[in-house]
Formats: structure tokens, sequence, C-alpha cells
């Protein structure tokens, strides 16, 4: 209608118009004094994903296969991950939890150990010494790039705090969720633990990979997910 | 007033600090991950008003923008937008729009770098869409190479056809090309406007996983449904009598929290599920901002464009001020209040009148409901109440025309007529339970993960169900929005809605252990297909507190 039009003119006249009056009330071009202050933050993937490092505290973990690594430099930095909180006396979600990443561990086939890893953090260190997730990770048919951990309670505490999963200091209330993400990137999401194996694969890769449009609803084929070196 | 001791103790740092620090602090210590943001001066600049859209195909504009209004309409079929008619219409009879998500710097903090930000054609908030109910639009929503996330928008609040009301599962990239007629990253959406009734509505980005970071970022603005020719036949119709004049007399406002570093760069935590909390308080994007006024009525437009906080306003003056609209239209009757809700996503059409105070007076507008974490909110506390927007009694206009207001003055008959044909339960409509849990920390709908296969809720056109939202979720309160439709608010916990929430509404928040029953009726030939409704905490949402229902002839 001709009166939006009017009054939409009208706006940015009286807006160009106060522009001039008072510079400060609406966003203006750059002056000299943004220009040097310009400091557009570095939005590059390296930038983002230095941003989000205070969420890995590079913490001492002892793996199920006998290795003394940090939680970032060695299980996070530069790898697509899947990370879950477990222990090996839970009787509730974890066994299920577990079921399921050895079911996305055989969806992706390969990929796991290549590019795309699982941490599995134990919530019980007392128990859960490197030896006993050695015996829970060979019963769960765990490949190489599934790795089991172990570290003290406060640093476990630490990195569950740090990555939103910190419901209850009671471990048999545990969040069941699984949080990952492609971490060069800077791209991180969170997904139930105990949701469809399918669909977290989907989920994830989706989100480690390069995203595309997926025309919604539509059945999703179930078939093999392609392998890195097809999507550029 | 806590000291810096106890706050610590407490991890009270503000509010958006809580879900880290707060917790933290009941084990020892931890020191929180984000400091407060700087220090401003609030009240020392003045509120912006988003500059409305202008049509591409627009009497006299540039032939090239006109081109480009016919490219987008090809665009649009190639892209099978318009399947819900069997000819594509007259191009010439909607309105076309491209927009640009890229993006922008924004001088928040005096004296500090420029905020770097996301923002529709690179404002935040976006600008705004002056639509005109039943004229069709159709937007290009383009997204800029540097915006590196999926983006899809959701026209909240409108009557849309299903593949274009912008789902996370319709997102697309910067690199998408969608069909041969459509440019790299962009995609367009019909919008038919076809709602019942005018409103203020808004837009934003849906992107999947990325909804909350993308919002926050500064991806939302206002569209606002207004009345068309002839709804404005009789000149007695209250939406003729008014205050009016976008930016003028008819101001929209969306409120939105934010945390800043020590460069007034936006920090956001996408590890932090409870929901995001900010401490400063911009409106329009403007950290407490002033508004000069008249003595005389002013209608405002409000919406909570946060991702998690809730707020409770008040005048600081303790006066009353006018409710005369909420989500989906004007109320039918107008209700007077000291204060109002308003949770994210939800919108309120307010008219305050400045013309007892006196030249010279100022005036706040002020939030006086605590809230330390995403869960949801505390209390009502007088002596913790944070001020908005400074209202600066300037000037006197002489008398103003616009209609008197009272508690209960008729606003919408027409609505409350098809509120009393179509949301009224009869007796015997189909009850859709929807019981919102919280499955071992990830979130359930009767007890079931969101599944992008899977239909939860089945409707058929032209009829009537009850929506009954119950939250068991434990100590969390959930703005749920519900897509394609307006709807009636009809009990909470079996007693009668607030004043103002007995309109048309797509936002319904549900507290601890609350029942909601939410009348619903499903119109449209063209609104066949599935829909989705979710919880509006936005990083719920991004954690799949959603489900799917399907409409159907």
């Amino acid at each position: 209608m001709r009166n939006d039009r009017r009054e939409a003119f009208a706006f940015l006249a009286a807006a160009v118009a106060a522009a001039a009056a008072m510079p400060s009330a609406l966003a203006r071009p750059a002056t000299s004094d943004d220009v040097a202050a310009s400091s557009a933050p570095d939005r590059s993937p390296q930038a983002r994903a230095q941003g989000l490092r205070r969420h890995f505290p590079n913490v001492p973990l002892r793996t199920h296969d006998g290795r003394d690594v940090r939680f970032y430099d060695d299980l996070v930095k530069g790898k697509k991950v899947l990370i879950n909180f477990t222990y090996t006396n839970c009787t509730q979600t974890c066994p299920r939890t577990t079921e399921n990443l050895r079911r996305v561990q055989e969806i992706l086939g390969d990929r796991i150990g290549r590019d795309i890893f699982i941490v599995s953090l134990s919530l019980d260190p007392d128990r859960d010494t490197p030896e006993t997730l050695r015996m829970y990770a060979a019963h769960n048919e765990a490949r190489p790039g599934w790795t089991f951990a172990t570290g003290t309670r406060s640093d476990i505490d630490q990195i569950r705090r740090r990555l939103g999963l910190y419901d209850n200091p009671d471990i048999t209330q545990h969040m069941g969720v699984l949080t990952f993400g492609n971490e060069s990137a800077g791209k991180w999401a969170a997904t139930a633990a105990l949701d469809k194996p399918e669909n977290i694969v989907f989920n994830l890769l989706r989100r480690v990979d390069r995203f595309t449009f997926v025309p919604w609803p539509e059945a999703r084929p179930v078939s093999a997910p392609s392998r890195e070196s097809e999507r550029s | 007033m806590l000291s810096r001791r106890e706050m610590l103790r407490r991890g009270v740092y503000g509010p958006a600090l809580l879900s880290v620090a707060g917790l933290a602090a009941q084990e020892g210590v931890e020191e929180p991950l984000f400091a407060p943001s700087p220090a401003i001066a609030p009240f020392t600049r003045r509120l912006r008003i988003p500059r409305p859209y202008v049509p591409l195909n627009r009497p006299g504009a540039p032939a090239q923008q006109h081109a480009k209004a016919e490219s987008i309409f090809q665009q649009a079929i190639a892209e099978g937008r318009f399947l819900h008619r069997e000819v594509p219409p007259d191009w010439a009879q909607a309105d076309y729009y491209e927009v640009v998500m890229k993006p922008g710097l924004q001088q928040v903090y005096p004296g500090l770098p420029p905020t770097f930000f996301w923002g529709f054609d690179g404002h935040w908030p976006g600008p705004t869409f002056l639509f005109r109910r039943e004229r069709t639009a159709v937007v290009r929503f383009v997204i800029d190479p540097a915006i590196d996330e999926p983006c899809a928008t959701h026209y909240h609040g409108a009557h849309t056809p299903p593949d274009s009301d912008g789902v996370p599962m319709n997102s697309y990239t910067c690199n998408d090309e969608l069909s041969p007629m459509s440019p790299r990253g962009s995609r367009t959406f019909v919008f038919p406007n076809d709602n019942p009734f005018a409103a203020t509505l808004w837009y934003h980005d849906h992107g999947q996983d990325v909804t909350a970071h993308n919002v926050y970022m500064g991806l939302a603005g206002f569209a606002l449904l207004r009345p068309n020719a002839a709804d404005l036949a009789n000149p007695d119709a209250p939406e003729n009598r008014l205050p009016s004049g976008y930016g003028r007399y008819d101001i929209p406002m969306v409120f939105q929290d934010r945390l800043f570093d020590a460069n007034a760069q936006l920090v956001y935590d996408p590890f932090e599920h409870d929901g995001i909390l900010g401490d400063r308080m911009c409106v329009n994007g403007v950290i407490q901002p002033y508004l000069p006024v008249a003595r005389r009525k002013y209608r405002f437009r409000w919406l909570n464009g946060s991702n998690a906080r809730q707020y409770e306003f008040f005048l600081s003056t303790g006066d009353r001020f006018y409710v005369i609209g909420s989500d989906g239209g004007l109320l039918p009757k107008c209700a007077e209040v000291s204060s109002v809700r308003i949770a994210p996503a939800e919108r309120y059409e307010v008219v305050i009148d400045f013309s007892k105070y006196p030249v010279g007076s100022k005036v706040y507008l002020q939030n006086c409901l605590v809230q330390t974490g995403g869960r949801g909110p505390e209390e009502i506390n007088f002596s913790s109440c944070t001020p908005f927007v400074e209202f600066r009694v300037e000037r006197d206009e002489g008398p103003d025309q616009s209609m008197t207001l009272g508690n209960g003055t008729i606003l919408a008959p027409e609505i409350q007529d098809y509120i009393d044909t179509y949301l009224t339960p009869q007796g015997g409509e189909p009850v859709r339970l929807l019981n919102f849990m919280r499955g071992n920390g990830a979130w359930q709908v009767n007890g079931r993960f969101f599944d992008r296969n899977r239909v939860d809720v089945s409707e058929r056109l032209n009829t009537r169900s009850i929506w009954r939202l119950v939250n068991e979720s434990g100590g969390w309160e959930h703005p749920i929005h519900i897509h394609d439709e307006e709807f009636r608010l009809v009990s909470r916990n079996g007693a009668p809605p607030r004043p103002y929430e007995r309109g048309l509404k797509d936002v319904f928040i549900v507290g601890e252990e609350q029942s909601l029953d939410v009348a619903a009726y499903w119109t449209g030939e063209k609104n066949v297909g599935q829909y989705v409704f979710h919880c509006h905490n936005l990083e719920h949402e991004d954690m799949a507190m959603m489900g799917i229902f399907d409409v159907q002839p």
C-alpha cells in the first residue's frame, strides 16, 4: 500500500536528517577513530577455535591403552571428536550410551581413528583405573580412535563444567549428553547420548563435516556416510 | 546487597555467570569463565528505531531493482515455493525483497572498539518489515560468505506454508545452490501474510544447531503485520485510533540481554546449555537508551528477543499502563496493569500515557524480575530493578487525538468473535498431551527425543484441538512456541490466564509443575504439511527440545 512506502520513506528521510543533527544517534559510516580501533575481531576458524580453548582444560589423563595424555592437546586439538562421560559401574544410562557409541562406531567405520574420534571420560576415577577401562574398552570392541580416559575427580569435573554438562555432583545422575565438534573449525553442538545412533551420526556429520542443505521433510535414505574426501 | 566475597562464594557475578560459576561455587573454587561486561553510563545514547525495508518492486524503484524482484520470483518458482497454488501468482501482486545476512559493526560502547555482530542487511536489530495483511511478500535471504554457519529465517507468528516457515531442518549455507535459478547461498521464502488479524510479529534466524548463537549475534528484527484497507475501513476501528506513525508514536522495542568482553565484543558460550544470560540490557541494540517523548500517549511494541531471560516490566513511577496487544494481535479488551511478564519470543503491545508527567520528568521502564540462570526467573524484587529505558518527557504537543483507554476498553471484538467461535473448547476436541521432560540432561517430549523423521502430533484443517503443555522437567521454565497459527491460552493449572494473556498468542511460558491448556484451530489450504513446536529458550531449542506436527486436509 502506498501509505507504507510513504511512511517508510518519511522515516528514512527523518533518520537521515536526525543523523546529520546528532551523529551519535544512528549507525554511521566509519570515522578515522573507527578505522584505528577497527578490530572486527578475527573470525577465522583458528580464532574461533582459540576463543573456545577455555572450555577444554588441558588436564592430565590416563587412557585405557596406558598413555599419559593431556585432554586438549592429545584428545581434542585439531580433531573431529565426540565426548561423553561414563563410568564402568554405571547401571542406568551408561550401558545404553556405550552401546549407542558402538553402533556409531560401526556406522562411521574407518573414519573412527582417522579423522573422527570418540573420547569417553570416566566419572569414577577411584574404580575406573586404566586397567579397568582397558577391559571395558575391549568388551565394547572399541577401535583405535575411541579412547576411554580417567583423571582426578576435580579435573574431570572441571571438564564437565566447561562443557556445560555438570548438573549434579551425584555421578549416578550425570547428564547423558554427547558433546561433539570440529575443534579446528571451532564448531560444536550437543545431543542426547541415548538418541538413535543413526540420528547421532546424521547430526554429528552435519556439524563436523561441511554442512550442506538437505531438503526436509523427506525420508532420509539410510546409507553409509561419504568419506571425507568426497566432501570438498 | 551481597558483599563481593559472598557473591564469589555463591557464584553470583551478575546474570551471566551462574551456571558455571554458581554450580562451581557449591564445590569450591573455580574461576568464572567470563568477566562481567565493561561498565557503561546508562541513558547517554538515544534509542534507535530500526529502519523499514522497502520492496524492490515499488513504483518508481530503479529498473535494476525491478529486475532483481523478477529474478526473485523466478527463483521462488524454481525452488517450488508456489507448490500450494496450481499457478504462480501474478508476480506483481506481491512485494519482493532481498535481504543479506552479513557481519556489521556497531559502536555500542563509546571509547571502545565497535562491536562485531551478524545482522540482516548488516543491521542489529534487523530492519523492520512493514507488511500488510493479505499482501504476499517474497523474500530472498542471502547468506554472505562471512557468515560461516547454517541459516534459516523464521517469520515468527506468521501463517506461512511449511516450506517457507524457516525451520532448522531446512537450513542452508553460503555455499548451497538450491536450484538453477538460485544465486549461491540464497533461498526464497513466500509469506502470504494471511494471518486473520494484524499483529506484531518478528523474524529471526533458526539455523540448525546454531539458532541460539545466530540470534545472539544479532539476527533478529521486527515484522509488523499491519491491518489492510478492509481492516481499516471503519474509521472507529481501534487500529485507526491508537497512537500511530512508525518510529514516531508507534515504537518497536526489542529487549536483549548481552555480555561483552573488555573490547566490547559479544561473548557467547556454545556450551551453556541451560540458557544464555547477559548483563547489559540492550533495547534495539543500544545499552540502556533514552527516548525523548512528548506529553501524550505512545504505542510500544515490546518483543523479548533474549535467548533465555524473562522480564517483568514496571514503570519507575509505579504508574499503570495499558496492554493493548499480545503475540497474535490486539487484545479483545484492554488490560490496565502495573507490570507485564514477558518471556523469550513473546510480544506485548502497550500504551503509555506521558501526559501525566510534567516536561522535564524522567520515567524509567524497569525490569524487577531477578534471574540468575537460564533455567528460569527467581522472584520479583523491587530493590533489584534494572532500568532499561529512560523516557525523557521533553515537550508538549497539544491534545492527543488517540483513543482513550481504560481497563476493559473494547479493542478487537472481531478477535473475541474468532476466539469464541474457533478457540473455545466445545467438548470433544482431541487433547494433545505434550509433556516436556528432561531425560538425563537431554530434552524430551513425552519421553522421546526429537526425530526429524517422526511426526509427534497429527492435526486436520478446520478442526479444533487442545494442546496440553505440561512441564515436569523439574526446576525449569520453558517458553513453548508453536508454529503456523495463533492460539489461545485457556487455562494455567486450571485457573484463568492473566488479563493480558487472553488474546491470541503463539508463545506460552510453562512454569515449574504447570499444565497449560492451549486451544488450537488449524486453517488454510496452503498450510498443509509438517511444522514444528519447540521451546524458545534458544539453548534448549538447539538441544532439540522440539517436536513435529503435521496438518492434513
